[in-house]
């Protein structure tokens, strides 16, 4: 089980015996709001101060895609199915595929706050608040 | 917190006016035919408070099946549901001891008469979770404060508490 922290990063845990059994130096004062896998088994991981990382294996890359998205607050990170990842950050709502990161929502005076990604019928839902 | 403002609509109106707005939000974008722009009404609104969000079937202002699982002090766990008028009142009650003093956690609906505007307050600490991760169909594991747990039919287990607050889990 992969935990995130606040201002501490990511904590691999055995929750057979409860050690840490893993972390990523690069990211470890970081504030990390979210984490998902891919289907390649890579690992997606949401930031709160500075943008999205991929880890695979022992390397770790971070997401770069334009001015909004790089280093950007994110507030959440889901795999969108079909090798897709969507996440929203103050700017929007974005699509990834293969890293390559495509705005599809735009915020508008609203915070994205939460998405809901129905594994049926494939629609999404976003939850949010006013800027006020 | 989310704030709600309104003039002469119901509550429950104001609501659905803006799940619309979501839909007007969601309408100018690339992924149309992946985003199901009907009925929403009969989806769920996702609703945020301090720290956390709360799904309620708008129809019934009730919370769906399945509860959130939140930590109020880090130590004690709680469900909670809605009241019948949706966002009025809420309550919790404890899943490990019943005599815990059950407005620990609640919405408040400000009566405000002037600007009409309702405040959904969480008055709690911040950075609970709902349930994040599920090993298999016995053990569940979730996380409040500092701490990561465990649930099953058995009842909670603290399994390990860290030195800084638990905020996302998979």
């Amino acid at each position: 089980m992969w935990l995130g922290f606040v201002n501490k990063g990511v904590l691999k845990i055995n929750l057979s015996d409860l050690s840490t059994v893993g972390y990523f130096e690069k990211i470890k004062h970081e504030s990390v709001s979210f984490i998902t896998k891919d289907t390649e088994n890579g690992l997606w991981i949401s930031t709160l101060n500075k943008g999205i990382y991929y880890l695979k294996r022992t390397s770790i890359s971070v997401l770069e895609d334009g001015a909004e998205v790089k280093g950007q607050q994110v507030f959440n990170l889901f795999n969108g199915g079909n090798k897709s990842l969507i996440f929203s950050n103050p700017t929007g709502l974005f699509q990834v595929n293969n890293s390559h990161a495509k705005k599809i929502v735009e915020a508008q005076a609203r915070i994205i706050r939460d998405i809901k990604i129905s594994e049926t019928d494939n629609t999404v839902l976003i939850g949010g608040s006013l800027l006020l | 917190m989310l704030i709600l403002t309104c003039g002469q609509l119901s509550l429950q109106n104001v609501v659905k006016l803006l799940c619309i707005l979501g839909l007007a939000l969601l309408g100018v974008n690339n992924l149309a035919a992946q985003i199901k722009e009907a009925d929403l009404k009969n989806e769920e609104l996702i609703i945020e408070t301090s720290n956390y969000n709360v799904i309620i079937d708008i129809n019934t202002g009730k919370i769906q099946k399945h509860l959130h699982w939140i930590s109020i002090t880090g130590k004690k766990v709680w469900e909670f549901e809605i009241s019948d008028k949706i966002y009025e009142t809420a309550f919790a009650k404890s899943i490990i001891s019943s005599d815990e003093v059950i407005n620990s956690f609640q919405f408040v609906k400000k009566n405000a008469t002037d600007s009409q505007t309702f405040n959904i307050k969480c008055k709690a600490q911040p950075y609970f979770s709902h349930f994040g991760y599920q090993s298999n169909k016995k053990n569940g594991f979730f996380f409040g404060g500092k701490n990561l747990i465990k649930f099953n039919n058995d009842g909670t287990t603290l399994l390990r508490e860290f030195d800084t607050f638990i905020i996302s889990m998979f």
